[in-house]
């Protein structure tokens, strides 16, 4: 510790300057971070869930939609000439991504393929051979569009008030963020080009990737700088020094210039999750410098000297600042428990940025310090004046205000039954933007904005043509069709019922699955010497798995588990034992797996959190006992935290679940500070209502500085685009808010009860830590014993 | 399918004559055909593998028989002999020399004979994942219409005596930037073709694993094509063929059900 205070103020500008070459350094890995939006991408290689969609979309194709619902005005028809040839003319120009090889399929009323009998005849092909010319086009087309089972409220609606067309990528581009934000671009174009008087709306998983892509740089680039702006404008009336100011925002904006370069370094993107990271770190960052500047202009303000008041801001800060900061590393640190690879970068950079700002706050901070001016220190506008009444109180009433507290709490714990598991894809954007609006459409009209695919495997080459098989995809398709989150189905069934059907001069009595396997076979082959194809994304080349694609509605969490439930229950009863095995995956299927699985996840780190943060404190100062007590406000937080999400009917979701270890990690802090302080007016032999009196005077201003800091930075998420992070953002800053009060209130209250060796340090450990500088000595002896040159005030 | 017996196997069979210039070596290429001068009716046996990628592969074997009548047009009746559920399939097509080509399918297990009435204009692959397409069946290697083409030199390829054929697209926006055939200088085949993207990337390759010999004389023993964007390839061999008269009953829609093959 000597060393460290002796090279801060001997040789700042050393320090500074190595400070400096480390930050350019970082900053030219800068421009190396990207953006990270696909979700099979955020996940473990081995992960069952992602192996069996990377499976089936190596056998099947891409499983990345696109969807453009044309939308007729009120009253209008799809059925006239000029709506249906902008629909031929629409479907033209996607068809060019096909040839660009950046669609696997473009399915639209005006391509896709029907199949017709004509006088002994077979033909398969469009609807129309080509764009209408006349009203007499428009007449057939309407005719066979709503004909056809295929097409009609599949593609076109029966009223004529709209049509869809799907767009399929192909795997190779699939997470390809930079192509399928070309793609919605040209996408974008298209809408533009054609909508009026008819609408378009763009929708499908792969439209919310690039969207939730945009939101996110959109929200870098215009939250950081709002979040700065906060914390200058909290720390500027604080402190009412410009010094104030600059230097615990000069800290997190090197921190965060080595956090982010070290991304860009290591080549990690930032992810729907790590994007808030420049924000968090923002805020929980400059807290550190607070309580650095904050004692050191106590101590200018108390007349010490320049080279003494930093020498001691180090030596008094330097355990709890690291504390607070290593409690709040290992909060995140939890966050690496999860299986959800963005959870986990999210809380290791997070831990890593806020370690880094931890050292400069002891470092650059007071080397700063030590080649400034004294600075005049100003009464501060938020005055801790009353804080000895506020003391006062809490020693003279601690059971009136514990009975307060645990009546509050017990009303926000009462909304922790309301809460609920859910997770909805939807939710992380606002009602009122874009793709929420598409949404919103193709799940009412076109019966569904998401695609699953069930997963049917016989075991066997040839196997999908057994008419056993297919009559059981056919009935678990009408069971599907029957659900209300399910639009329509698709699969190999439809076809050889379509071709058995007009191949049987269109007799109704043979819209069905042929009696045999070569039957099947031969009039597969018909259809596809005929002008079909059994296209990849139906069967694999072997027919040995087929696959079921289902257009559901967004349902979220527990609509689809419900439905997964129901559809394991049908095959369970009805899957014949040629089917050798089954199972459900695609996009809305990973994600909402996959989140459940994290909220799980989290709330298990919840507890990892609570212990190692007990731990830490326990560690760092010395006591069994104050690892414990530092955890009580954190109790009060989180529990609040969880009721008043249930009163509010906030979800826990991907987002939410991670709050409560944040919190955990950030909130303690505060009451890692407060008992420091306390334990230190103790050792000085002052009694309870003076070591709190002494407390509050001089940590209690920093402390609620630093809570608002973080709860207005985290406020400053009210403002993303993403619905998620606004309901994120005003639970974090809540939390502070009662972590902050739960140190303030509940802590100093229960203290009065505890006798002082239960938080006091270790005996034994003492004369080390005071050797290593980390603990103030009570008496000479000890002062001797630990050889602390430099007394502290 | 259709498509590979009606033109697509004058890239496997024919007698092929010395050519001095590109543009005549190249013309030599285009007129060889199915069938030859002198070869009326003809008979021979297919196989073809497909593999994709990430996909099980997949074989096919066909026999065909295909005749020239005088009026010009060209017969062929093709028999599936696998996979073993549709063999037994019958596929006729007449191809008049000028005028639509009309189709059958007699389908064996269903008892049923179909007319195809297939669409003008064909697009995609002729087998799915063969990465064969329609256009390269029906054109063979008929590129003088929309690509010049330069003879670049003499080079031993595969083992093969060939001349090297650059052939550039005449207009824009064709979809091969460059084509280069290496064709054999003693019997005129293409033993390898490469196929240039538009931006200018190796995309596909065609080419010929080994020559035999058989009583019609010299010829490719298979043709490999390979689609190196999507990872697939397919091979179609020849695994017999001879010249001999085909009855006519054979190239008979209402013949089908009732032909011994």
């Amino acid at each position: 510790m000597r060393r460290l205070t002796r090279l801060v103020t001997e040789h700042p500008y050393w320090l500074l300057a190595a400070i400096g070459g480390v930050s350019l350094v970082f900053a030219a890995f800068l421009p190396r971070i990207g953006f990270q939006a696909d979700y099979s991408k955020m996940l473990p290689e081995d992960d069952p869930v992602v192996a069996q969609y990377r499976r089936t979309r190596d056998l099947f194709g891409g499983q990345s939609l696109f969807m453009l619902a044309l939308v007729v005005e009120e009253g209008g028809t799809l059925f006239d000439l000029p709506s249906l040839q902008k629909l031929y003319a629409l479907t033209a120009e996607l068809e060019r991504l096909k040839e660009e090889g950046l669609a696997e399929e473009v399915v639209s009323p005006a391509n896709v393929k029907i199949v017709e009998g004509r006088e002994g005849a077979l033909l398969v092909g469009p609807i129309l051979p080509g764009p209408p010319e006349s009203p007499a086009d428009v007449e057939l087309f309407r005719q066979k569009a709503l004909e056809e089972r295929m097409v009609r409220d599949n593609l076109v609606l029966a009223d004529g008030s709209g049509a869809i067309v799907l767009i399929r990528l192909p795997s190779a581009v699939e997470g390809q963020e930079d192509v399928e934000a070309r793609i919605l671009g040209y996408l974008e174009d298209l809408a533009r080009k054609y909508a009026g008087p008819e609408q378009i709306y763009i929708s499908g998983d792969a439209a919310f990737l690039v969207y939730v892509n945009r939101y996110m740089r959109q929200d870098l680039a215009f939250l950081l700088p709002v979040v700065v702006a906060v914390v200058v404008l909290v720390l500027f009336l604080s402190f009412r020094s410009v010094w104030g100011v600059v230097l615990p925002l000069g800290v997190v904006l090197v921190g965060l210039v080595w956090t982010m370069g070290l991304m860009g370094l290591t080549g990690h993107k930032l992810t729907m999750i790590s994007t808030f990271l420049p924000v968090v770190l923002v805020a929980v960052g400059s807290a550190y410098g607070i309580h650095v500047v904050n004692e050191y202009f106590q101590r200018i303000a108390r007349g010490e000297e320049r080279k003494e008041a930093v020498q001691a801001t180090i030596r008094e800060m330097v355990v709890p600042v690291l504390g607070a900061a290593v409690t709040t590393a290992a909060g995140f640190l939890t966050l690496l428990s999860s299986f959800l690879v963005p959870t986990r970068e999210f809380g290791l950079f997070s831990a890593l940025g806020v370690m880094t700002c931890f050292f400069l706050s002891i470092l650059m901070i007071p080397a700063l310090l030590a080649i400034l001016p004294v600075p005049r220190v100003r009464p501060p506008k938020l005055q801790m004046a009353s804080a000895e009444k506020f003391a006062q109180l809490l020693a003279s009433r601690p059971v009136g205000v514990l009975l307060g507290v645990l009546l509050v709490l017990g009303l926000l714990v009462g909304g922790i039954p309301r809460l609920q598991v859910e997770s909805d894809v939807t939710r992380f954007f606002r009602e009122e933007s874009p793709v929420v609006q598409g949404l919103r459409v193709v799940d009412e009209r076109f019966g569904g904005s998401q695609e699953l695919s069930i997963v049917i495997d016989t075991g066997r080459r040839d196997g999908l043509k057994d008419p056993e098989v297919l009559r059981f995809m056919d009935r678990l398709q009408r069971f599907l069709e029957n659900k209300p989150d399910v639009g329509s189905t698709f699969s190999l069934v439809d076809l050889v019922k379509e071709s058995y059907f007009t191949l049987r001069g269109d007799d109704p009595a043979f819209y069905t699955i042929p009696e045999t396997s070569r039957a099947v076979a031969q009039v597969l082959l018909l259809f596809e010497m005929g002008g079909g194809e059994v296209t990849r994304s139906l069967a694999t080349r072997d027919f040995r798995l087929g696959r079921i694609s289902a257009r559901v509605r967004s349902v979220g969490l527990s609509g689809y588990d419900a439905l997964l439930r129901t559809v394991e229950e049908f095959v369970a009863r009805e899957k014949p034992a040629s089917v050798v095995d089954w199972y459900v995956t695609g996009s809305p299927s990973l994600y909402i797996q996959l989140s459940k699985k994290l909220i799980a996840s989290q709330l298990v780190s919840l507890g990892t959190s609570f212990g190692a943060v007990g731990f830490i404190v326990a560690v760092l100062l010395l006591s069994l006992g104050a690892g414990f007590f530092v955890l009580i406000p954190l109790l009060v937080a989180v529990a609040g935290n969880f009721g008043i999400m249930g009163y509010a009917g906030a979800y826990l979701d991907i987002a939410t679940a991670m709050i409560a270890s944040l919190t955990v990690g950030i909130g303690v802090d505060y009451a890692v500070h407060f008992l420091n302080r306390y334990r230190n007016a103790r050792a000085s032999e002052l009694p309870h209502p003076q070591a709190l009196a002494e407390t509050f005077r001089t940590s209690g201003r920093a402390i609620v500085v630093n809570a608002l800091t973080l709860a207005l930075g985290f406020l400053v998420m009210l403002l993303s685009r993403f619905g998620a992070l606004n309901t994120f953002g005003w639970l974090v800053a809540t939390t502070m808010v009662t972590s902050m009060l739960g140190a303030l209130l509940v802590l100093p209250a229960i203290l009065v009860w505890v006798p002082e060796g239960v938080y006091q340090p270790w005996p034994a450990l003492r004369p080390l830590w005071i050797k290593l500088g980390l603990l103030e000595a009570a008496n000479p002896e000890e002062k001797k014993e630990g050889k602390d040159e430099t007394p502290r005030s | 399918m259709k498509r590979l017996v009606l033109s697509g196997l004058l890239v496997l069979f024919g007698v092929w004559a010395f050519a001095q210039t590109a543009d005549e070596i190249l013309r030599r290429v285009e007129e060889q055909g199915f069938f030859g001068t002198g070869r009326e009716s003809l008979y021979a046996s297919l196989a073809v593998t497909i593999q994709e990628r990430g996909q099980p592969q997949v074989d096919y074997a066909f026999r065909v028989w295909a005749r020239e009548f005088p009026d010009g047009t060209v017969k062929v009746l093709l028999l599936y002999a696998a996979p073993e559920d549709v063999a037994g399939t019958l596929f006729l097509a007449h191809v008049p020399k000028e005028g639509a080509t009309r189709m059958w399918l007699y389908l064996p297990e269903l008892g049923l004979v179909k007319e195809l009435v297939g669409e003008t204009e064909r697009r995609g692959e002729f087998l799915a994942g063969s990465g064969i397409t329609y256009e390269d069946i029906s054109k063979g290697f008929s590129y003088r219409a929309d690509y010049a083409s330069e003879l670049s030199g003499e080079e031993v390829r595969d083992g093969h005596p060939t001349w090297r054929l650059e052939l550039s697209p005449k207009t824009p926006g064709l979809e091969w930037s460059r084509i280069v055939l290496w064709v054999h200088r003693e019997h005129a085949f293409v033993v390898r073709a490469e196929f240039y993207d538009r931006e200018g990337k190796l995309s596909r390759i065609l080419s010929v694993p080994e020559l035999v010999t058989d009583a019609l004389g010299t010829r490719p023993a298979a043709l490999r094509v390979e689609d190196l964007g999507k990872g697939s390839w397919a091979e179609v061999r020849i695994l017999e063929r001879e010249v001999g008269a085909v009855p006519d009953a054979y190239f008979e829609p209402t013949n089908l059900p009732k032909l011994q093959l």
